[in-house]
């Protein structure tokens, strides 16, 4: 719209008139005070996102000693540094599956909206307020060698050896799990509920079981949102941390990407060298990300609904 | 009216394996809600003396105290800050075409793929690069930077389920439109603006990663404080200063979930 | 529970057989102790306002819902207890339910493909019926791509390629315009007598009804009216709520003078009729109601049914023109005549004796 007119608007808006009426400025009227304020806001912002993350990246081409690839040649011929990747994703991966293919079937059988599934859905929600130090430490109280769980089958004479489930991989992972299964199912409920019901009386109409009205119908049209789920809780189970140190074990089996950089910025002060992981990090999770979305593209991303109507 | 038995079953095993899911989901909060009531310093299943004596510690111990203060304070001005703003750019995108648009949107939106960790560290390495202190606003920024997608994607969404006839009306009915906003377009968003307001407040006050780096020691939030504290205690006060936390965010993630759908907020891609 | 008429036997000519459906949500009652039977080959349209019942009677049969009390047989089989998608039938939805991921021929081939029908003959019968609904040369595109009209054929189109004993359509035209609704609505008047298959019809509009129907059903807050072919719904509302719905605009509730052999006089604000009794008359007043366009301008034979008043509004309407009249009395009467008349004009109007219908007085109603 042009600034003149745009003018004048604000002009009578200010004046307490209706700003001059005309298709455009009816329906913009109301927000041309808004749009003023938030340019300067916008630069500001942009200023925020963009600027740590450039300027970061340029830190990382700026190592202590070496040429400007000094520290991604150090990351890769360091033992203690280039396998945290692997033992990342040994741990993302399988967390991410898990939560993604616990929560598609709770969240399907979810779909319908009574009370039950709004009481579930609270409930299982819950762990987002408990924190990863909570966790972590209900984790260590549980699943520890001298733990509950431990107790509990020592009590019921099922087991009597200790049980490893604390300071190694199997504890991160069920941190990462109860973690990360609130986001993945809220995510994965809100596609499902999405599509219209009708959609599965039709099939059910023209023969379908239920089982089938999942495979023809839920499923094709629910898989361009689990891919995106998949990256959300994917990315959220790469950058692992917390729970890697106080549950895992963080000098070896896992040591992942994030304690790497950790230690490059605040025990070595090697901040150029932290950036470079912290890139490298990004790096990993951006080729994991664009591969999912590149085959979901293979998939129908239209609209779920069935006609007009 | 009969149900097949085969469905009943089907119907009961499912009821089981939600409330097993359930039950693991929830076991760290009632393990720790437990632990914290345990009369002893030790862990005993199940406790075999009751007491309220790590509560008084926990809440009496000043990192604690101070951790809770901070997180308040952060959470109280990062939550408002990426309201407004999330609220204006939500509005931008919703209503204009512009050129960058689509970029302004990912870019926007780009924290929720960037861990936690890299966006603390970015913010730490900037603030000693300009020679900021490590103080409030630093902490405070990051936090905006982190919660703002949440609140840009509840605020967007609703203003798309919004039906702008109702805009219309008031304007054709002769409201102004600063009273047509503060009238019909804000009460009507009020669901999307609150409930995406809770939740950044809630994952501010939750956020740990980030904090771990951005925070000094006198500006640490809550959750760093635990951690820093589990890291060379313990003994139950961790898990009563826990469960204080845990039931203040509870009550609130229950009153937004019930009261104004919290499932819409993570709607990142369909508006409804 | 229920009390079943008997759905055991079967009676071959019977394509749906309902006894005694009665179907509650929480406090409210939407079906009570509804029964029908449709015939063969038979299209039947369960009509009425919102909220009559009649898409919760299709769901009932379609095995979206299952009945408080009552049987249900399709094809002589029980299926009060069967799932949907085991039922024989064949149902098109208000918005179409097209599947938005499939192509058209994937749409109609769906239900071939549900009961196993090998691709080699999945082909032809897919072929078969999109010529059928005319629509050809659209097999490969997404309904995404087609228009209203086109998405309509398609639903039809997989909702018959399967077959089926029983056809279900809820409000099939109501999402279309009103020019596309009257062609579509010969179209499915031409596919039906084609492959003569019993079907269920739902629809609010009575012109629908009137121009589809073999017999319709008239529906109110879960009770059926009337259940009659056409022209006797037309013609001869079985009582007054039917009446009202058919477009007997004109209902005047008047004190009864005199009843003989099924006529009855009544007389009140200065107006006398004489009408046919439709029903019993247990009260000291009754309703006569009289369509618009059977109330004729002009004095009745000897003066008989006649009311004088004054024109107070005339809307043309091409062929003739509808008229509001006031009598001095000032009841207001509706008309429908050939030739407008001017405002303010006084007119004088009859109605024949047997197009006077006449049905109790509801106290509550008038």
């Amino acid at each position: 719209m042009s600034r003149s007119s745009a003018r004048s608007s604000i002009r009578a808006t200010l004046r307490g008139r209706e700003a001059p009426v005309s298709a455009t400025t009816l329906a913009r009227a109301p927000f041309d005070r808004a749009l003023l304020l938030v340019v300067p806001a916008t630069a500001f912002m942009l200023i925020l996102f963009v600027y740590p993350f450039l300027y970061g990246l340029g830190l990382s081409f700026e190592p202590k000693e070496g040429g400007a690839l000094g520290n991604y040649r150090h990351f890769f011929t360091t033992d203690n540094l280039w396998p945290t990747i692997w033992t990342t994703l040994r741990l993302a991966v399988p967390a991410t599956l898990i939560n993604v293919g616990l929560a598609l079937p709770i969240a399907y059988k979810m779909r319908v909206k009574t009370r039950y599934q709004r009481w579930v859905t609270t409930i299982l929600v819950v762990p987002i307020t408990l924190g990863t130090v909570l966790i972590a430490e209900g984790a260590l109280t549980y699943f520890g060698p001298k733990g509950w769980l431990s107790q509990t089958l020592q009590l019921l004479h099922i087991y009597d050896g200790p049980i490893r489930l604390t300071h190694n991989y199997w504890g991160v992972l069920i941190s990462l799990v109860i973690s990360g299964f609130p986001f993945a199912f809220l995510l994965i409920l809100s596609y499902i509920t999405g599509i219209d019901p009708v959609l599965a009386r039709a099939a059910a109409a023209l023969g379908a079981d239920p089982a089938a009205q999942f495979r023809h119908i839920y499923l094709p049209l629910l898989a361009p949102g689990l891919a995106m789920c998949f990256c959300l809780a994917f990315v959220q189970a790469f950058s692992v941390f917390p729970s890697a140190v106080l549950l895992g074990s963080p000098a070896g089996p896992t040591r992942v990407i994030s304690i790497a950089a950790y230690e490059a910025a605040f025990e070595q002060y090697d901040y150029s060298l932290a950036s470079a992981i912290a890139m490298i990090m990004g790096f990993v999770q951006l080729v994991i990300v664009a591969a999912v979305l590149g085959l979901r593209n293979l998939f129908y991303r239209g609209p779920v609904t069935g006609g007009k109507g | 009216m009969t149900r097949l038995p085969a469905r009943r079953l089907l119907r009961l095993f499912g009821a089981l394996v939600v409330a097993a899911i359930l039950g693991f989901l929830l076991l760290p909060a009632i393990v720790v809600a437990l632990a914290a009531f345990n009369g002893r310093a030790i862990l005993s299943f199940p406790p075999d003396t009751w007491s309220v004596r790590w509560f008084v510690k926990a809440l009496a111990y000043e990192d604690f105290r101070a951790g809770f203060r901070n997180g308040l304070i952060v959470t109280a001005w990062a939550s408002a800050i990426a309201l407004v703003v999330g609220a204006a750019f939500a509005f931008v995108l919703d209503r204009y075409e512009f050129r960058f648009k689509r970029t302004l949107e990912t870019v926007l939106l780009s924290p929720l793929v960037i861990a936690h960790f890299t966006v603390g560290l970015g913010f730490l390495i900037l603030a000693a690069q300009l020679g900021v202190a490590r103080g409030y606003a630093v902490v405070i920024v990051c936090h905006v930077v982190l919660v703002l997608p949440f609140v840009l994607r509840s605020v967007y969404v609703s203003l798309r389920n919004l039906d702008r006839r109702f805009e219309l009306a008031a304007a054709s009915l002769g409201a102004p439109p600063g009273r047509v906003l503060a009238t019909i377009t804000l009460p009507l968003l009020l669901p999307g603006l609150v409930s995406g307001w809770l939740f950044a407040a809630i994952l501010s006050f939750n956020e740990f990663t980030a904090s771990l780096f951005v925070t000094a020691q006198r500006t640490q939030t809550l959750p760093v404080a635990m951690y820093n504290y589990v890291r060379e205690y313990a003994d139950p006060s961790m898990a009563a200063i826990s469960v204080v936390y845990f039931v203040a965010t509870a009550a609130l993630l229950t009153f937004a979930t019930v009261f104004l759908g919290l499932g819409k907020v993570l709607n990142v891609e369909q508006a409804r | 529970m229920s009390k079943p008429a008997d759905p055991g036997t079967a009676d071959p000519a019977l394509a749906v057989r309902l006894d005694g459906i009665t179907k509650r949500f929480g406090e409210v009652v939407a079906l009570h102790e509804v029964s029908l039977q449709v015939q063969r080959g038979e299209l039947m349209t369960l009509l009425g306002p919102s909220g009559c019942g009649k898409t919760t009677l299709l769901n009932l049969v379609a095995g979206f819902l299952v009945p408080d009390a009552g049987e249900i047989a399709i094809d002589g089989v029980r299926v009060t207890d069967l799932p949907t998608y085991r039922r024989e039938i064949g149902m098109t939805f208000q918005n179409y339910a097209l599947f938005p991921h499939m192509s058209v021929e994937r749409n109609v081939g769906f239900g071939l493909r549900m009961q196993g029908v090998p691709a080699s003959q999945i082909t032809p019968r897919v072929a078969r019926a999109l010529k059928l609904v005319q629509l050809v040369q659209q097999e490969h595109k997404l309904p995404g791509q087609l228009s209203g009209g086109q998405q309509q054929r398609v639903a039809i189109a997989r909702a018959i390629v399967i077959e089926p004993p029983l056809v279900l359509m809820d409000e099939p035209l109501s999402n279309l315009d009103a020019k596309l609704r009257i062609e579509t609505r010969a179209e499915i008047r031409r596919i039906h007598r084609e492959l003569d298959r019993a079907t269920i019809y739902v629809t609010h509009d009575q012109d629908e009804a009137l121009s589809l129907a073999d017999r319709i059903v008239v529906m109110k807050d879960g009770v059926v009216q009337q259940i009659a072919a056409p022209p006797e719904v037309y013609a001869q509302p079985a009582n007054l709520e039917v009446a009202r719905f058919m477009g007997y605009r004109n209902v005047l509730e008047l004190g009864v003078d005199a009843e003989h052999d099924g006529r009855v006089t009544l007389s009140g604000s200065e107006i006398r009729l004489t009408g046919v009794r439709k029903q019993a008359l247990p009260g000291a007043r009754a309703c006569v109601a009289i369509r618009p366009e059977e109330l004729v301008m002009g004095d009745g034979p000897g003066g008989l049914n006649t009311i004088v008043g004054r024109v107070e509004n005339v809307e043309y309407c091409g062929r003739d023109s509808l008229i509001d009249i006031v009598t001095a009395s000032g009841v207001l009467l509706h008309a429908r005549a050939a030739r407008p008349a001017a405002l303010g004009d006084e007119v004088r109007v009859h109605v024949p004796v047997e197009r006077a219908l006449v049905y109790p007085s509801d106290a509550a109603r008038a």
